[in-house]
């Protein structure tokens, strides 16, 4: 593909506050279901979030975002306060720690968390 | 720059120190007192516009939770160099604020007003970071460092017991 049409990514590395720890999947559930109605729909495909790299012991996460959704995404996770599923109805704060160019950066970031 | 932050809990509680956010020292409602009393000897008054305007003098913050702003007051809150309080975690449990915070923002600045921004969170979930209020408020028209200086004024303002 012509560089020019690539994709630009940006990682963000993310630290979970929460007082149950959270899985991957419980992740993934936030940034797909919590997300959307903060950002909006509309604003959500210029972010499209995934998990890069998913640390359970340190409660920490890298996600990687489209560039030019990066700012927003930062916005919208700050919004988040708590995330509601049929079992569990629980308070967390996802905050984002550090962007990255490079997975490989963002990981190095992450392992210097506590 | 040194940051400080104003929460409405027992901070005896929090499992990470204020280093994590960004902030020098986290005051509590104890340290920085928070009254819609006008007769009680307090830090920060909150209330509405009318209220506040006949108050304002013996309060070193004012705090209005609607956002409903006042030019009379603002122009006497300038006379008397009084600040601003905004509130973060306002924005968190009500995002449908937003709009007046903005506009709040937009003409205490015009009048040249300082602002304070706080998290005055309820618990350790709602407790913000400078740098993830610069990205909320970013959508209400302030830049970074325009968020980072109002996150630095508090204990300017204020003098904790």
């Amino acid at each position: 593909m012509k560089a020019t049409l690539r994709e630009n990514y940006r990682y963000i590395v993310i630290k979970i506050i929460s007082k149950n720890n959270l899985t991957k999947e419980d992740l993934i559930y936030i940034l797909r279901n919590e997300l959307p109605p903060i950002v909006g729909k509309i604003n959500y495909p210029s972010i499209i979030p995934s998990i890069a790299y998913f640390d359970p012991i340190h409660q920490a996460a890298v996600v990687r975002v489209l560039d030019e959704g990066a700012e927003l995404f930062r916005s919208g996770l700050a919004l988040i306060t708590s995330y509601k599923t049929e079992n569990r109805n629980e308070k967390i704060h996802l905050m984002s720690l550090y962007t990255a160019g490079t997975i490989r950066k963002a990981k190095e970031r992450m392992n210097k968390l506590d | 720059m040194k940051y400080f932050d104003l929460v409405d809990f027992d901070i005896s509680s929090l499992r990470f120190p204020p280093s994590f956010y960004g902030f020098d020292r986290i005051f509590t409602t104890k340290d920085i007192s928070i009254t819609s009393k006008p007769t009680v000897k307090a830090n920060i008054l909150e209330g509405n516009a009318d209220m506040l305007l006949n108050y304002y003098r013996k309060f070193d913050i004012l705090h209005i939770p609607s956002y409903e702003y006042s030019l009379e007051l603002f122009a006497k809150a300038k006379e008397q160099d009084k600040a601003f309080l905004v509130s973060i975690s306002q924005i968190l449990y009500n995002p449908f604020i937003t709009y007046r915070i903005k506009n709040f923002i937009k003409v205490a600045r015009h009048y040249n007003l300082k602002l304070v921004f706080a998290s005055l969170a309820r618990d350790e979930y709602s407790i913000r970071s400078v740098e993830e209020a610069a990205s909320i408020l970013s959508y209400c028209g302030l830049t970074r460092d325009q968020v980072r200086h109002g996150y630095s004024l508090l204990e300017k303002y204020v003098k904790p017991e």
